[in-house]
């Protein structure tokens, strides 16, 4: 999976986020969740967040567990990285039905996903991949300096919704 | 009814127009709202900033008021009037310490650069230091901190983020003894099973919370009492601080309480190893590669 044993690593928990100038191996585990990654192609660094609900209403912290507000922070700490906007480009996964009922938890892994594609098109960057939806969940693994994404599907979501 | 094909285009014209009109005053809304949520999101990323910058520049005088409380202590050994005074100079700084560590805690959780940092702890010990560090604000409303631990507790020893569980039991401990009436007992108690899952409950026999304002009390910067003349301290951070903590441990917190009854709040935490699956994923062989971004 990775050659380099000494890649320092980061496992991404749900409702954060993560952005290091540094080369990092970043991992998390997704159900219903969704991850979005974004990469400087020239810069050559980037980082990640872990949306487990669209919407932040107001109530609770305002905690990037929210996708609008864990969209706008990782934007903002991508750049305070050294990222410059306009060579970002993004990668989006997870958001899947796991429980397969179709009434689950009202879509949240299709709002979820709806709403990273949304933002992503309103801050203009493009979207070079993605694996979402579906009903199995995801483990993805982010080379923040590369800007490679691995990602494994499985039923197994130890984390996630 | 007999209607000409005029007055039927006439008619859907109006209609057409009506749609239109509609579409454009939602779409003025729409816009308003979405001006009106990024001066609300622009305004809270300057309170987080503004937070994690101000850390440090407070931090630290707390940090030498209680270090040098401490050794007033000691050097006033024998003086009854120094030791009482700086064993009050370090409780208000304690206090003042906890009411910080909370506000920085959501800053650092708002900015979502937080992640769990497992130690083995000793969790009576623990408990018992954090019932200590309360003795005085218990002592001042004449409530007692009674800690039951299970048979085998000086063996328990359990796998979490020590400085989040310590915040999460003040929180608990901290508003436990504000709602107890005088004279009150606050129980804390805690086991841990089979698969080391630590369950955490403290329980008060205060004035209780009505089924009705249940689902609010995690929201934060409610109390359910406002206004000036409300009759308890505290900002309404605590508790939103503790279910975000519990929920990025994978945790949940839940409460049984009725009015005049009391309140029992109980956490459970699991333990770590649930995200030891580094190869979950990759066991089947299924782990497939995207391109290099390098096409885009």
């Amino acid at each position: 999976m990775c050659s380099n044993q000494s890649i320092n690593k980061h496992f991404l928990y749900p409702g954060t986020i993560f952005a290091e100038p540094r080369e990092y191996q970043i991992s998390t585990v997704l159900g219903s969740c969704v991850a979005v990654c974004l990469w400087d192609h020239v810069a050559c660094r980037g980082g990640m967040n872990h949306i487990i609900l669209p919407l932040w209403n107001g109530e609770g912290l305002a905690t990037p567990k929210y996708g609008n507000i864990a969209m706008e922070r990782l934007l903002g700490k991508v750049l305070s990285i050294g990222c410059r906007r306009e060579c970002l480009v993004a990668k989006v996964f997870g958001g899947a039905n796991v429980s397969g009922t179709g009434l689950e938890l009202y879509m949240i892994g299709d709002r979820n996903i709806t709403l990273a594609f949304e933002m992503l098109e309103e801050f203009k960057i493009p979207v070079v991949a993605n694996d979402v939806g579906g009903r199995v969940g995801r483990k993805i693994i982010m080379n923040s300096k590369t800007g490679v994404v691995l990602v494994g599907k499985g039923k197994k979501v130890a984390l996630c919704r | 009814m007999e209607i000409s094909d005029d007055e039927l285009i006439e008619e859907l014209s109006k209609r057409f127009a009506q749609s239109r009109k509609a579409f454009s005053d939602l779409s003025v809304m729409n816009r308003k709202l979405i001006e009106m949520n990024e001066r609300l999101e622009a305004s809270e990323s300057l309170k987080s900033n503004f937070l994690s910058n101000i850390r440090n520049e407070i931090n630290n005088p707390l940090n030498v008021i209680m270090g040098l409380a401490d050794q007033l202590a000691v050097v006033g050994t024998g003086n009854e009037e120094i030791t009482s005074l700086s064993s009050l100079i370090g409780a208000e700084a304690n206090t003042l310490n906890f009411q910080l560590r909370n506000i920085f805690m959501a800053a650092e959780l708002e900015s979502g650069e937080i992640s769990p940092r497992y130690v083995k702890v000793h969790i009576a010990s623990a408990l018992r230091d954090l019932g200590d560090s309360f003795l005085h604000t218990a002592a001042k409303k004449n409530v007692s901190v009674e800690l039951t631990f299970p048979e085998n507790a000086d063996t328990h020893s359990a796998v979490i983020d020590f400085e989040k569980f310590q915040i999460i039991v003040s929180n608990l401990l901290a508003n436990a003894i504000e709602y107890s009436s005088d004279g009150g007992v606050v129980d804390v108690s805690y086991s841990v099973s089979g698969d080391g899952l630590l369950c955490i409950s403290v329980q008060d026999h205060g004035v209780g919370i009505a089924s009705e304002d249940q689902h609010r009390i995690f929201d934060r910067f409610v109390q359910l009492e406002t206004g000036t003349t409300r009759s308890h301290l505290g900002h309404g951070l605590g508790l939103s601080i503790t279910k975000a903590l519990v929920d990025l441990m994978q945790g949940s917190i839940n409460l049984t309480s009725s009015p005049g009854e009391g309140t029992l709040f109980t956490v459970l935490l699991p333990p770590c190893s649930i995200f030891d699956d580094e190869d979950s994923f990759s066991e089947a062989g299924n782990l497939f590669l995207f391109d290099d971004m390098g096409e885009a």
